[in-house]
């Protein structure tokens, strides 16, 4: 069965409560005698869990803004910080936080003389035991941020610590200002004086929150549903608190023992992957060795000759042969068309422009009488026609009938025949 | 424990590394091997074609002298009574290639169609470079056909021709 132990530890009292038993007790106000009256009521057992939640005036908590460090230099302020925790014997709990763009080494120091020293030693000799020890004044900021929306530059807390005293505690963010415990309900109002020397703007910018009912009956205004029952809870039920104690030696140990065997398995592990590939790289570049023979031979069969420059030159080649057109193709058929008498044929015209391929004849008619001539123009046409049957036939001029390019002299001395002229079109391909 | 590990990670990491390298460079070596093979493929398949056009100075630049030597060479029973090689220009033909064009006029004269047309087609086998006939003019007179052909003289440009 599940057994849930909270001690609660103040700089004057020791309060115990055991969930099974939804029972509260103040053990003896002699720190030594209530260590014994605890451990005679918590059972160890593995199901077995324990809180402790240390709420002490804060003089063994210190805070120091660090300048900028480099990663190796707080390592080494980190090394120099333990050894000189070590020499102090006790306990002693270090973490940073940053706040506002400053870094700050908070560290909490528990000597052997302290009361407290032998609590911690008994809660850390609990084995197979769920535990936590948690430092109420440095969990305090996550409480305050949770409850007081939206929260100021300051914030204020005022909580019962026992019957008579109210205890007060000042934040910036998670740094700790200042913190008392008084049976004086109004003694935060001195330490906010006392702050203010150092902080001017702390009146202007202050959240408060008060826990104890005396105080918040007076602050209306402030008034919330929380109280320092509700803020206990918070902190019992906190599962990560920011300062807490090293792992024991045997633990450290074991975790040493782990981080060499990760070590260990890594580094075989990526030395056996850089062998393997080790072994594929001379593998490749025997390979390589293979193909830059083959290329040598290839290109010298090749004679230096650019396969894409030859590529290229082919097929603009074949593009241009696609294009080009000989005369001769039709100057067969033109030479059997005016076979009976070349002559007739005055002169004639081949143009390929632009892919159009055009003639134009010049034909002298010879004729007897008029009306023999156009007959004879006509054959003329017909011919051509049949001859070049996807040609287009235009009569540019016909001597019978008036043109704009020709001059008809009736009595003129030149003998020479009437000329037809004709254009032949064949249309693009 | 730490130099160790730390070691064996530097150590893969460098033949990791070098790995990376040795595949591409035989990539790349497989990828020209591949280049090289298609070349030869291709030209065994277009050997005549090609043999054709480096015969014709396609690839090469045009020599006017050579050029204007062979049409003299070629012109059997014509009368020549004119050549003219007009300047070189670029020019695509409205195609994606850059052709390098030069126009030559030949003027003759000749007894016989015949010729004409034989002197025509020497011309085409053997002229040194791929012509094409743009214009060819043809008229009698005084027993003499009088013929002016217009030729296109075209070889590949291969600078200006965009991949």
């Amino acid at each position: 069965m599940k057994e849930k132990y909270i001690i609660f530890l103040t700089d004057t009292v020791v309060y115990f409560y055991e969930e099974s038993l939804d029972e509260h007790k103040y053990l003896e106000k002699n720190f030594e005698k209530a260590l014994k009256d605890a451990q005679s009521h918590v059972n160890v057992h593995s199901n077995t869990q324990l809180t402790l939640l240390i709420d002490r005036s804060t003089k063994e908590l210190q805070e120091e803004k660090l300048p900028r460090l480099l990663l190796w230099d707080y390592v080494r302020f980190r090394v120099h910080k333990k050894n000189e925790f070590k020499q102090r014997k006790g306990y002693t709990l270090f973490h940073l936080f940053k706040t506002r763009g400053e870094t700050f080494f908070r560290s909490l120091h528990i000597p052997q003389n302290d009361p407290l020293y032998s609590w911690i030693s008994w809660f850390n000799s609990l084995k197979r035991v769920r535990k936590k020890a948690i430092f109420i004044p440095t969990e305090i900021p996550k409480f305050l941020k949770k409850n007081l929306t939206p929260p100021k530059k300051y914030q204020l807390i005022t909580y019962s610590v026992s019957e008579n005293e109210v205890r007060h505690s000042i934040y910036t963010g998670p740094r700790l200002l200042a913190s008392r415990t008084s049976s004086d309900n109004e003694a935060y109002k001195s330490s906010l004086h006392y702050l203010s020397r150092k902080f001017p703007d702390i009146y202007d910018s202050l959240s408060m929150l008060f826990l104890n009912k005396n105080a918040a009956e007076k602050f209306e205004d402030e008034k919330t549903n929380v109280n320092t029952k509700s803020f206990l809870t918070f902190m019992s039920e906190l599962k990560k608190p920011s300062i807490k104690f090293e792992t024991s030696t045997r633990n450290k140990i074991v975790y040493l023992y782990i981080g060499l065997l990760s070590l260990l398995s890594f580094g075989v592990y990526f030395s056996h992957q850089g062998l393997d590939y080790k072994r594929r790289t001379e593998n490749m570049l025997k390979k390589i060795e293979v193909n830059s023979r083959k290329l040598q031979n290839l290109s010298s069969s090749l004679q230096k000759q650019n396969g894409g420059l030859l590529r290229k030159g082919l097929s603009a080649f074949q593009w241009l042969k696609r294009m080009n057109k000989s005369p001769l193709e039709k100057l067969e058929s033109i030479s059997s068309l005016f076979q009976a008498d070349s002559r007739q044929l005055q002169s004639f015209v081949w143009k390929n422009h632009h892919s159009t391929l055009s003639m134009r004849f010049d034909i002298l008619l010879k004729y007897q009488s008029h009306e023999n001539l156009s007959n004879h123009s006509k054959a003329i046409l017909s011919s051509l026609k049949a001859t070049f049957p996807t040609g287009k036939i235009q009569i540019l001029n016909e001597p019978f009938n008036s043109g704009p390019s020709e001059t008809y002299s009736v009595y003129s001395t030149d003998e020479s025949p009437p000329k037809l002229r004709i254009k032949v079109v064949f249309p693009c391909d | 424990m730490v130099s160790y590990a730390s070691g064996s990670l530097i150590f893969f990491w460098i033949h990791r590394l070098n790995y990376g390298e040795v595949v591409e460079n035989l990539n790349n070596l497989k990828t020209r091997i591949m280049i090289k093979i298609d070349d030869i493929k291709f030209m065994d398949s277009h050997k005549n074609d090609i043999a054709y056009l480096i015969r014709k100075n396609w690839f090469s630049r045009k020599n006017r002298l050579v050029a204007a030597e062979k049409i003299k060479a070629l012109h059997g029973n014509l009368a020549l009574t004119n050549i003219i090689f007009e300047p070189e220009y670029y020019d695509s033909l409205d195609s994606s290639y850059t052709f390098n064009r030069n126009k030559i006029k030949i003027e003759f004269k000749a007894f016989d169609e015949h010729d004409i047309y034989a002197f025509i087609d020497r011309l085409y086998q053997g002229f040194p470079g791929i012509v094409i006939i743009n214009e060819f003019k043809e008229s009698y007179q005084d027993d003499f056909f009088q013929c002016q052909l217009i030729l296109d003289w075209v070889s590949f440009d291969e600078e200006n021709t965009e991949a």
